[in-house]
């Protein structure tokens, strides 16, 4: 009978990397990714803006392993970095966004039509719940509640002091119970006057 | 345990604060009552039991691919985010995966990346992204900038000690010039100096400690060469009785090198 290799743990892993094993980063990585790409695609609730947030995660802990402090466990400095790309991603997605319309409208007032933009990925019924929470309440709650994350580390994530957090998690859940007892929302923002009266 | 005992207990209970026994007897009443169920089950179920999530396939090899190549990851990112209706940067960037052959529709390409433990893939001769030649042009710009300043310094040095020459405003070293009462006085100012503080004006201080030396020992050897030639002939010349002009001196209080060479003691 072939013997199992015990698996190695994570702090045996970020030393073989730090000694330039490069497969060891794949094993790494193999471990935290799902985790990674649900705490990006719950906070951007985008799938593509996820993968890019995944990416940049992995090769930003590459490329800064030797800052990692192994007194942490290697997943929520994972998650941390994460964590701010998404933030991050969503707010140059507001940017843009915001241009997007403003040539638009600019467009429009000079009597071009505007041009026709590729219809947004169906979005599902918790994307749609989460999506409409504040970046902060979302990032807390996904933090604290999908990945277990304790609320001294989702401050430090955060930059907020740890009442904030709490503050944060309370509201986004209220804002959750609400959102959840009302007609569901369309993609444009508007409510679905049509499904409630009828 | 009450529909009340519920609405007071919900938030400790969702932050993980209840006691075992109590959030048994908390979940127990949420399964039984209907009311408390309509009410907090939706968000109870969402928060504690979530909907998994699947990693995209592929996404692991793109993450190899980009640790091996971190400059090809930004047109890929462009695309994605393309096709998503997320960004409208990728029309430029799938023009440049095509053509550095990473487009990522090209199944031929991905072949080349079997994952972690294989060779990623990496841009063909020939092309390569947009990535990789912005991140080119931003390792050497600055360098080309410092050269370019240098350049342009050393010029202005070799330029004032060329002006310095001009026949109007050489210093006829004449015996009988030189001593007579109206003779200009010779102003000389080492280039060097003009320049630095150019540059110090222009760039708030010298940016590479090794530009002003350098161009220090340009500018002076110039002025020196320039003292060291012959000087043109004046309108008169001199006659067989006349002295031969003397060799003047550098005045030293106004170069540099001279401290330099007291300060290192050489």
């Amino acid at each position: 009978m072939a013997s199992q290799e015990p698996k190695p743990s994570d702090a045996e892993l970020v030393r073989a990397v730090r000694a330039g094993d490069r497969e060891a980063y794949g094993r790494l990585a193999d471990r935290y990714l799902a985790s990674v790409y649900a705490a990006a695609i719950r906070i951007t609730c985008n799938a593509a803006a996820a993968e890019d947030v995944a990416q940049d995660t992995f090769l930003r802990a590459y490329q800064r392993l030797d800052l990692y402090d192994m007194k942490h466990p290697f997943r929520n400095w994972l998650l941390k970095i994460a964590t701010n790309l998404a933030l991050n991603q969503l707010r140059s997605r507001r940017r843009e966004r915001l241009l997007h319309e403003r040539v638009a409208a600019d467009e429009m007032r000079n009597g071009h039509s505007p041009v026709a933009e590729a219809a947004p990925p169906s979005r599902s019924q918790w994307q749609q719940w989460l999506g409409q929470l504040d970046e902060s309440q979302r990032a807390a709650i996904v933090l604290f509640h999908f990945h277990e994350m304790p609320y001294a580390e989702i401050a430090q994530v955060l930059e907020m002091p740890l009442n904030t957090v709490r503050t944060l998690l309370h509201r986004g859940r209220r804002r959750l119970r609400e959102i959840m007892g009302s007609p569901p929302m369309l993609e444009n923002g508007s409510w679905n006057v049509a499904i409630q009266n009828g | 345990m009450e529909c009340r005992d519920t609405e007071r207990l919900i938030d400790a209970y969702l932050d993980r604060e209840l006691p075992a026994e109590t959030a048994s007897k908390l979940e127990a009443h949420l399964s039984a009552c209907q009311p408390c169920r309509r009410q907090y089950g939706s968000l109870v179920g969402f928060l504690t039991k979530p909907e998994p999530i699947a990693v995209p396939a592929g996404l692991a090899e793109r993450i190899a691919a980009a640790i091996e190549s971190p400059e090809a990851l930004t047109a890929d990112r462009d695309v994605r985010l393309f096709e998503a209706g997320v960004s409208e940067n990728g029309r430029h960037a799938r023009h440049a995966l095509n053509a550095a052959g990473l487009a990522r529709e090209d199944d031929s390409a991905k072949a080349h990346v079997p994952g972690w433990h294989g060779q990623a893939r990496r841009p063909k001769a020939g092309g390569f992204a947009r990535g990789a030649d912005r991140a080119a042009l931003h390792r050497w710009l600055p360098w080309a900038v410092a050269a370019a300043a240098c350049l342009a310094f050393f010029l202005i040095g070799w330029f004032s000690s060329r002006v310095s020459q001009k026949p109007e405003q050489q210093i006829a070293v004449n015996s009988d010039t030189s001593s007579a009462p109206d003779a200009p006085e010779p102003i000389i100012v080492s280039p060097l100096v003009l320049a630095s503080w150019a540059q110090a004006v222009a760039m708030g201080g010298p940016a590479i400690p090794l530009v002003p030396v350098v161009q220090a020992a340009a500018t002076e050897a110039a002025v020196a060469a320039s003292f060291e030639r012959p000087l043109l002939p004046s309108p008169r010349q001199p006659t067989s009785r006349e002295v031969p002009p003397p060799v003047m001196e550098l005045p030293q209080e106004l170069l540099i090198i001279p401290h330099v060479s007291r300060a290192l003691g050489v």
